[in-house]
């Protein structure tokens, strides 16, 4: 249109003209300014949907009347598809004509010109493109469908579209605006993820920290039971426990101390002299001893007893049982313990001690002086008899009536005395003048006996027998005699028409005990007579039919004691005798220790 | 016997005045003819000895000495020592007669140079017949004939 036709026009066709003009510009300026609130109302949108949505609402305000609206985004594959059309269900027809303008060129071309394009020869209709970009990169591309028919707009009007103008102008707003939107979308989109990642991260964070906080307080709450149950343990336990902190030269003692030394937390005091002070100066050597041993051991353990100073001023036995903890370069650090009072029991074992010592001593001093009377009485003795004799040898001729038998008995009667004082002392130098505990042969002792007694033997006409008699710790004389003192035994009891026969046995009992066996074949005894029989001056047979003096098997019993064996014998009238005696015997055959 | 000959004695060193009268009338029935001197302890027998030993020829010194063991002031054991170690008197023979039978008396008379160790017998039977096996062994006495010498 040309500017000189308007003189041709009429008045009336120029005034509706304007006025059209105005009010298109009026509903254009109308429109921008609701362009705010699509601007207002996608920004802080995060769906892409719901910001299409809002701007085909926008798209279909505009004065002109479209038959298909499309929204192309960019999808994975970076290809356009449909994503929100109008009509609904227009999807497929909106592809056919993006296809065709691809084909064309066209779409390519709109891609470039962030403005409206407007194709008119695009098949349904003159369409409009409008890429969606920003200033970094496209986020789409809307497709409008103009419906000529319905269309208000004159082929004029569609050209002047397509140029900067009023709807150009809106339409591009609507796009951008969209643009944006979709791209802060995205953004925030991302944003929201990283959020979540981040969220999940912390909460993720936060379980574990929890999880831990758990198994911390169970920790913490074992670590304090066992506390109680120790400290409860110590309680019950109502000795006196402490730790001494060697290099803080501190000593932490436990409540016992006030009910068992009478000492209030402040008197007993906390530094090392708390425990020096107080210790008897008697028990210092021994405990700096033991304290060096339990140093240089592999396991720092103590174990010992001493006397403690009561507040009262008296001391009480102790049992000290500790262990010392040392550094890694070898100092003291640490030494904790369990003083526990064994006053009553230390008390009556000095007493019994004391008591056994006395004993002892009134024993020996007992036998000293059994042995000392015995040795005595044999001088003024032996001159009875010497004298006795001299009487007879010098004056027996001229002794009158029966004057020479009583001499005779009286000598008798000093003799049999002196044979009973003789037996009395070997029965007292058994334990007084005792021999050497020495690895001995037994068979040897036995048959060292035999040899004693082989004119008896020989007379008799018997025979003793000797088997497994091993080497075992004795003494060797007292063995001797032991041997001799049974088989004398044997010999004299015998049976008066049957040859002894003696056999002399050895075996080995259960767990270090030997057991030696007499058997003889001789008159025997009562059963009833068993033990009486190892007791002094004990005689079961009259005297005038068997010699002795009754102190054979005491004598025998004392060295069984004191080899602390057991002597026993077995018997009935008229079946032979049988002693038995055992001995201990440690794994190498000695006695567990040499007696006293 | 000739005149020029010290009499063989026995040198009886005893506290106990019994022991000394039995062993005299011992050696009386022995009919050895041996001289029984008699000192009361170990000092009297030292000083016999070396008064002896000092003044009077070898025969004047006892052919024997019967120590006991236990005797006041200086005992049996110690004049045994003594008399060991004197250059002189340690050839005499000398036995210990004692009524001890402890094993270590034994032991060390022996050790001390003891040339014998007898207990007093019970019966003076036996004392009789050790008195006459002593002088027979050391003294080399004969027994005189108890019937008259031709």
């Amino acid at each position: 249109m040309a500017a000189d036709d308007y003189p041709q026009t009429g008045l009336r066709e120029r005034l509706d003209f304007l006025e059209g003009e105005y009010r298109r510009n009026l509903l254009a300026m109308d429109m921008a300014v609701s362009m705010v609130h699509l601007h207002g109302r996608t920004s802080f949108t995060r769906n892409p949907a719901a910001i299409l949505e809002e701007a085909e609402k926008y798209v279909r305000q505009l004065p002109v009347t479209f038959s298909l609206i499309t929204f192309l985004t960019i999808d994975q594959d970076a290809l356009f598809t449909p994503a929100r059309c109008y009509p609904a269900g227009c999807e497929a027809k909106a592809e056919g004509i993006v296809d065709h303008l691809v084909a064309k060129g066209d779409f390519a071309w709109a891609l470039n010109q962030n403005r409206p394009l407007l194709v008119k020869d695009a098949g349904d209709g003159p369409v409009i493109l409008h890429v969606l970009t920003t200033l970094s990169r496209v986020r789409g591309m809307l497709l409008a469908v103009i419906d000529p028919f319905s269309s208000l707009l004159s082929s004029d009007e569609l050209d002047n579209l397509c140029f900067p103008g009023v709807f150009s102008g809106l339409l591009s707003i609507i796009c951008h605006n969209t643009a944006y939107a979709l791209e802060s979308a995205e953004l925030y989109g991302m944003l929201d993820d990283l959020n979540n990642r981040l969220q999940h991260q912390v909460v993720d964070g936060l379980l574990c920290i929890q999880a831990q906080n758990v198994q911390l307080r169970q920790e913490i709450s074992d670590r304090e039971d066992a506390l109680r149950k120790y400290a409860d343990l110590v309680h019950a336990l109502g000795e006196i426990t402490y730790e001494h902190l060697v290099l803080e030269g501190r000593i932490e003692w436990s409540q016992a101390v006030k009910t068992m030394l009478g000492y209030s937390p402040e008197e007993m005091g906390s530094d090392d002299a708390s425990w020096t002070s107080r210790i008897h100066p008697d028990d210092l050597t021994s405990i700096g001893v033991a304290f060096e041993v339990a140093r240089a051991s592999e396991e720092g353990l103590f174990d010992l007893e001493y006397r403690f100073r009561h507040a009262d001023g008296h001391y009480l036995w102790f049992h000290d049982r500790g262990c010392m903890q040392r550094s890694e370069d070898g100092r003291l650090v640490r030494v904790v313990g369990v003083m526990k009072n064994v006053h009553v029991r230390r008390s009556s074992e000095e007493r019994l001690h004391r008591t056994l010592a006395e004993l002892q001593r009134s024993n020996q001093e007992l036998e000293q002086f059994a042995f000392s009377a015995s040795h005595d009485l044999r001088e003024p003795l032996r001159k009875i008899v010497t004298f006795g004799d001299l009487l007879m040898e010098e004056y027996g001729h001229s002794l009158q009536g029966e004057a020479g038998f009583y001499l005779e008995r009286m000598q008798q009667s000093a003799l049999r005395m002196q044979d009973l004082i003789a037996d009395l002392l070997d029965y007292s130098r058994v334990t007084t003048r005792p021999g050497d505990i020495r690895r001995m042969s037994l068979h040897e002792a036995a048959e060292a006996a035999v040899s004693q007694l082989s004119e008896p033997l020989a007379a008799s006409g018997g025979q003793i027998r000797l088997s497994g008699l091993p080497t075992v710790w004795a003494d060797f004389g007292q063995m001797v005699r032991l041997f001799y003192n049974m088989l004398d035994n044997a010999l004299t009891f015998r049976q008066p028409d049957l040859a002894p026969e003696v056999s002399v046995s050895g075996e080995t009992l259960h767990a270090g005990w030997l057991r030696i066996t007499v058997q003889d074949n001789g008159i025997g005894f009562e059963e009833k007579y068993a033990a009486r029989i190892f007791k002094p001056f004990q005689r079961l047979h009259g005297k005038e039919k068997n010699d002795g003096t009754g102190m054979g098997l005491a004598i025998c019993q004392r060295i069984v004691s004191r080899h602390q064996g057991l002597i026993s014998a077995q018997s009935a009238p008229g079946r032979g005798a049988c002693f038995i005696v055992d001995l201990p015997v440690d794994a190498n055959g000695r006695p567990d220790k040499e007696p006293s | 016997m000739t005149a020029d000959l010290c009499p063989v004695s026995i040198l009886m060193a005893e506290d106990d005045d019994d022991d000394y009268l039995l062993t005299q009338k011992a050696i009386h029935k022995s009919a050895v003819g041996i001289d029984l001197i008699r000192v009361k302890n170990g000092e009297e027998l030292m000083d016999y000895l070396l008064q002896r030993d000092a003044s009077g020829p070898p025969q004047a010194l006892p052919g024997l000495v019967l120590l006991d063991l236990n005797m006041p002031r200086v005992d049996g054991r110690e004049a045994l020592r003594v008399l060991r170690a004197h250059p002189h008197l340690k050839a005499i023979p000398v036995v210990i007669f004692t009524t001890s039978r402890d094993a270590e008396d034994v032991r060390q008379s022996y050790r001390h140079g003891a040339s014998s160790f007898i207990h007093k017998p019970t019966t003076f039977q036996e004392l009789i017949r050790v008195v006459t096996v002593l002088c027979h062994y050391w003294l080399g006495t004969v027994e005189l004939p108890l019937k008259a010498a031709p």
